[in-house]
């Protein structure tokens, strides 16, 4: 049977047709799209923006001319910026019922992936009570009577005229603490501030590098040890501290900005700092009259100083490190100290508590471009870690021997007038030295702004009990004593301005929290003053540090469990 | 029961020094640290009180104090102070156990040693003094060392004594006993080392005030207060060995100076050279043809020779040389007249060169002739006159040191050979007759060149007898053989002895 269904065959040519002109159809369609792409392209505005010198996109020259911010995290994590706290006198009265304490937000005792560190223990936060509130008034006594007229540079110690950098930094915070605390109002403050840096400006730098390390507090002129007329050096762990409330200062009264800047931009920093980022002080060869140069600083206060230098822009990265470093066990703590021999080095590894509460109270133990984050994490995590075994290291002393136990350096009535009251020193823990070295246990004490210090930032039992033990030792006209004699001799019957200034910081530590607040103008005078001439290179002017020039955020192995 | 009574002035010391020790390390108020001028510095860091100490600077962090101190280890003890004269003493470089502490008042170098109980200090006169806090009547003191000790007497309480310095500078412990019970017990360990430093800064640093008995070089011209090692100017009360000028023969048994061998070589050699010119000479003399003898000098002018006795022995020689010279009548008298006045004067230059020097009239060795039979009148009468003993000796000294440059010790020993050959019979110049010129030429070697001695110079033969008629000095002469020229060699051989 034949089928009946019949399919049509088409031949070969047809299928050469059908090709082609699908072929032809398809280059039609595609020329039409893309003259039609074309024309769109072409009639659509121009939204390309230009680069224009100095401009937001222009950031080469922009550096070069230094006008442009530091570079800090709000600025790249797009993080909300601290905010300065108001005066103790104008808070509201639930202030602190609003602060974030961070308790619920991380572990204690760890560090973040940034490496910042979330201590265990809280600091005290509040107002004062009327003993802190006395407490502060006689310490503000101190500047009120021991303030030359004349320069308004602040005496060191006692009626003695002459102060050095370190001491004259003491004195700015004490000048911002008793603002900030009300003990003094606006036109006292910028009396006293500007007459200050008046003063500072005019100072005759040693060798025209950078502030002789003391000054006669009535002439301003620079003077020996022995407060005639001379020059010493200078030492890079005063200038680094005086470095780190000049830009309190400055970030908390921006109009003071212009006198502030204008002091630094007097000086040379040629020389302070090394290419590897290593501090170095400065002192005269006795038999050649030259300048020597070498490097200063040891673990806590090389590091205090080096973020004082940072905060302006230079790069202290060496000084900035742990390394080298050592730990002593003692009462189970692993104590950090320098790894520098003093027997090599010549110069002694004392551990105190005062380069960490120095560090905790002005700068929150953060780094010098942090900006953004809360009291309770600190982003040089190391350091408050670090800070924490200085603490539970007396305590543990307290508790295991009941020796109350805040050691610092402080100034002594007499031969030696000052000693090392070190927690560890030269091999030796609890290890209290004179500046040439001599075991002088007779000397140790509670230094009184080691106690208030602690008592600030670490709200414990213990620092309860320092804090009963020196908060009345005070001459109501001369200020707060240097601290209490350990071995029963008494109070350390000696005012000084570090001792009061540091105990107003601390009691305007509990009050504002960290006392560095951000920086909130865009530009500064000192990265854009002498663009124009070589005296930037001349002076190593530093220009306004990028992200790759922050500090470097580290972390070292934490200690968890007693090692005895 | 023993007593240690305090002396006034240690006393009166103790009551200036102590509120100053007592306060030092505490009183002093910083608001007046003036105290680190320049001026209120007693100390210079930088002069090193012992060996290996060195200055360092102060690690100040306050305005004010002492930029640097010294430290290093002396006597076993570790020490370190400061410009205004604060200074610490202990066994260990930390300074922390068994320190010695010392103290000065303001700006003076009246210091202090303090360790516990003990208290040491320099008084006025140099010495040291020590205290000892709680001392009674009846209370010993001892000197313990491990498990044996001494008893101290109780000068030690006084001034000390260098003995009793010296002891309680050994170390040891110095323990208080009343009734035989210990009442007290301090280390002495740094207690020498803090009286070299309190001396030391006693003589403001004086570099021979220095630990540990160091040598002193150069040590006039200062004080004697502070001093631990004494300069030569220092009168001890002690008997201390003359140290008058001695005479060089004394010290000749231990050792002779080198620089005397020199000279005696130089002094032979001068005389071998002149001996040998004169030989010379006379040899050409002699060479002359048909020279005649030369008239004899004159018989004073060689009764002038040997004696020489006045204070200048040259003078009269001199005069007798400038004598007009006696006729020459022989032919050629011209040169041979002057060649023979030449060698007159050589010989009698020489001849009052040896007397003055003291040289025996007989040989030292006792080997001489027999004395001449022919003395003469002229030495007879030069014997006879009175000639002081002592200062020609003295001049014969003085002409041995200052002319022939003869050392003390060379000079003393031939004017005591001279004096033991006047003494001895045998070499006796007492017998005018045994003062033979011609022997004392023959064994000086310049005897030969007399006038009229040609041939025996020559050692031609045919010596003629002695003629009876001839002067008196010439009738001493006789013959000499050339093996006597020897004779000097020995002599010296004999006085001197080999210098290597």
């Amino acid at each position: 049977m034949r089928s009946t269904r019949q399919t049509s065959r088409k031949t070969i040519r047809f299928g050469g047709l059908a090709f082609g002109a699908s072929a032809l159809g398809m280059m039609a369609l595609t020329a039409t799209v893309a003259i039609g792409a074309r024309t769109i392209f072409l009639n659509q505005p121009d939204e390309a923006v230009p680069i224009m010198a100095g401009g937001d996109r222009d950031d080469l020259p922009a550096l070069m001319r230094g006008n442009l911010p530091s570079v800090t995290t709000s600025m790249v994590r797009d993080e909300p910026r601290r905010e300065r706290p108001p005066r103790m006198c104008e808070m509201p009265s639930d202030y602190y019922d609003r602060l974030d304490d961070g308790s619920a937000d991380a572990p204690p005792g760890s560090y973040t992936k940034r490496n910042e560190y979330v201590r265990p223990y809280k600091p005290r936060r509040g107002f004062l009570s009327e003993r802190e509130m006395r407490a502060a008034k006689v310490a503000w006594h101190y500047f009120e009577t021991f303030t030359q007229e004349e320069t308004g540079l602040a005496n060191s110690v006692g009626s003695y005229p002459s102060t050095t950098m370190w001491d004259t930094a003491s004195y700015m915070s004490g000048l911002v603490a008793a603002y900030e605390l009300c003990l003094i109002e606006k036109p006292e403050f910028d009396r006293r501030a500007v007459q200050l840096l008046t003063t500072l400006k005019t100072l005759d730098l040693f060798r025209d590098e950078l502030p002789n390390k003391v000054y006669h507090t009535r002439t301003g002129a620079k003077v020996n040890y022995a407060n005639k007329d001379g020059e010493i050096g200078f030492s890079a762990l005063d200038i680094g501290r005086f470095l780190i409330w000049m830009r309190i200062m400055k970030n908390r009264f921006p109009y003071l900005g212009n006198s502030i800047d204008s002091v630094l931009l007097k000086w040379d920093f040629s020389n302070v700092i090394d290419e590897e980022g290593l501090m170095r002080g400065a002192y005269v060869n006795k038999k050649t009259g030259d300048t020597v140069y070498a490097q200063e600083g040891r673990l806590g206060y090389e590091e205090y100083a080096a973020k004082g230098f940072a905060l302006w822009g230079f790069k202290p990265i060496l000084s900035h490190r742990a390394e080298p470093f050592l730990t002593a066990s003692m009462f189970g703590v692993a104590v950090p100290y320098d790894g520098r021999d003093p027997r090599i080095f010549h110069s002694q590894n004392y551990v105190v508590t005062e380069s960490y509460l120095q560090d905790g109270l002005e700068l929150g133990f953060d780094l010098p471009h942090d900006d953004t984050t809360p009291p309770w994490l600190h982003s040089d995590g190391w350091r408050a870690e670090f800070a924490d075994r200085i603490y539970a290291v007396q305590e543990a002393r307290w508790r295991q021997t009941g020796f109350m136990t805040a050691r610092s350096e402080h100034n002594v009535k007499g031969s030696p007038y000052f000693v090392y009251d070190s927690i560890f020193s030269d091999g030796y823990p609890w290890n209290t030295v004179t500046p040439r070295g001599d075991y002088s246990p007779k000397h140790a004490a509670v230094a009184a702004k080691a106690a208030l210090g602690m008592w600030a930032l670490w709200d414990t039992e213990y620092t309860d009990v320092l804090f009963d033990a020196i908060i009345e030792l005070y001459d109501p006209e001369r200020g707060m004593y240097e601290g209490l004699y350990e071995g029963g001799q008494g109070r350390v019957e000696i005012v000084s301005a570090n001792n009061n200034g540091i105990i107003l910081a601390a009691l305007l530590h509990k009050v504002q929290g960290p006392i560095l607040t951000p920086y909130t103008g865009s530009t500064e005078v000192w990265f854009t003053a002498y663009r124009d001439q070589n005296v930037r290179e001349k002076r190593n002017y530093p220009d306004p540090p990028r992200e790759e020039d922050w500090l470097p955020a580290l972390r070292h192995s934490i200690q968890s469990e007693a090692d005895y | 029961m023993r007593q240690f009574p305090l002396s006034g002035a240690a006393a009166l010391a103790l009551w200036a020094i102590l509120p100053v020790a007592a306060s030092g390390q505490t009183a002093a108020d910083p608001a007046s640290a003036d105290g680190f001028a320049s001026e209120n510095a007693v100390l210079d860091t930088s002069i090193p009180f012992a060996i290996g100490a060195r200055e360092a600077m102060q690690e100040l962090r306050g305005a004010f104090g002492w930029p640097t101190f010294q430290e290093g280890l002396v006597g076993g003890v570790y020490f370190r102070f400061d410009p205004d004269g604060y200074a610490r003493f202990a066994p260990t470089p930390r300074l922390d156990t068994d320190i010695f502490e010392v103290v000065c008042r303001p700006r003076t170098l009246s210091c202090m040693g303090r360790k516990g109980p003990l208290s040491v200090f320099l008084n006025g006169r140099g010495q040291f003094e020590i205290k000892l806090d709680g001392v009674q009547e009846g209370d010993t003191l001892h000197l313990a060392e491990g498990v044996s000790e001494i008893q101290l007497p109780e000068q030690v309480l006084m001034p000390l004594t260098a003995q009793l310095e010296t002891l309680l500078g050994s170390g040891g412990e110095l323990v208080r006993r009343r009734d035989g019970e210990e009442q007290a017990r301090v280390s002495l360990t740094g207690v020498g080392a803090v009286f070299a430093y309190l001396r030391w800064v006693a003589a403001k640093q004086d570099y021979t005030v220095l630990p540990r008995d160091w040598p002193v070089p150069n040590a006039a011209g200062l004080t004697d207060a502070g001093r631990l090692t004494k300069p030569q100017s220092w009168a001890s009360p002690m008997p201390q060995p003359q140290t008058q000028p001695m005479l060089p023969v004394l010290a000749m048994p231990t050792a002779a100076p080198d620089p005397a061998g020199s000279e005696v070589a130089e002094v032979r050699g001068e005389l071998n050279l002149l001996r040998e010119l004169l030989l010379q000479r006379s040899a050409e003399a002699a060479a002359s043809p048909a020279a005649p003898p030369a008239a004899a000098p004159p018989a004073a002018a060689q009764a002038d020779l040997p004696s020489a006795p006045a204070a200048n022995p040259a003078a009269p020689q001199t005069a007798a040389m400038l004598a007009p010279p006696p006729a020459d009548p022989a032919p050629h008298g011209g040169l041979a007249s002057l060649e023979a006045r030449i060698i007159e004067l050589q010989r009698q230059l020489n001849l009052g060169r040896m007397d003055a020097i003291g040289v025996p009239l007989t040989p030292a060795d006792g080997a001489a002739e027999p004395a001449s039979s022919a003395p003469g009148d002229a030495l007879e009468a030069v014997a006879e006159e009175p000639v002081p003993e002592n200062a020609k000796m003295v001049e014969h000294l003085s002409y041995l040191m200052t002319e022939i440059g003869l050392d003390p010790q060379m000079a003393v020993m031939l004017l005591q050979m001279q004096v033991e050959g006047a003494d001895t019979p045998a070499m006796s110049g007492a017998d005018p007759a045994a003062t033979d010129l011609t022997e004392l030429l023959t064994e000086i070697g310049i005897a030969a060149p007399l006038p009229g001695t040609d041939d025996v110079v020559t050692g031609e033969a045919d010596p003629a007898p002695a003629d009876p008629a001839m002067p008196p000095a010439a009738a001493v002469l006789r013959p000499v053989s050339p093996a006597e020229y020897e004779l000097l060699t020995d002599y010296f051989k004999s006085v001197f002895p080999p210098t290597e």
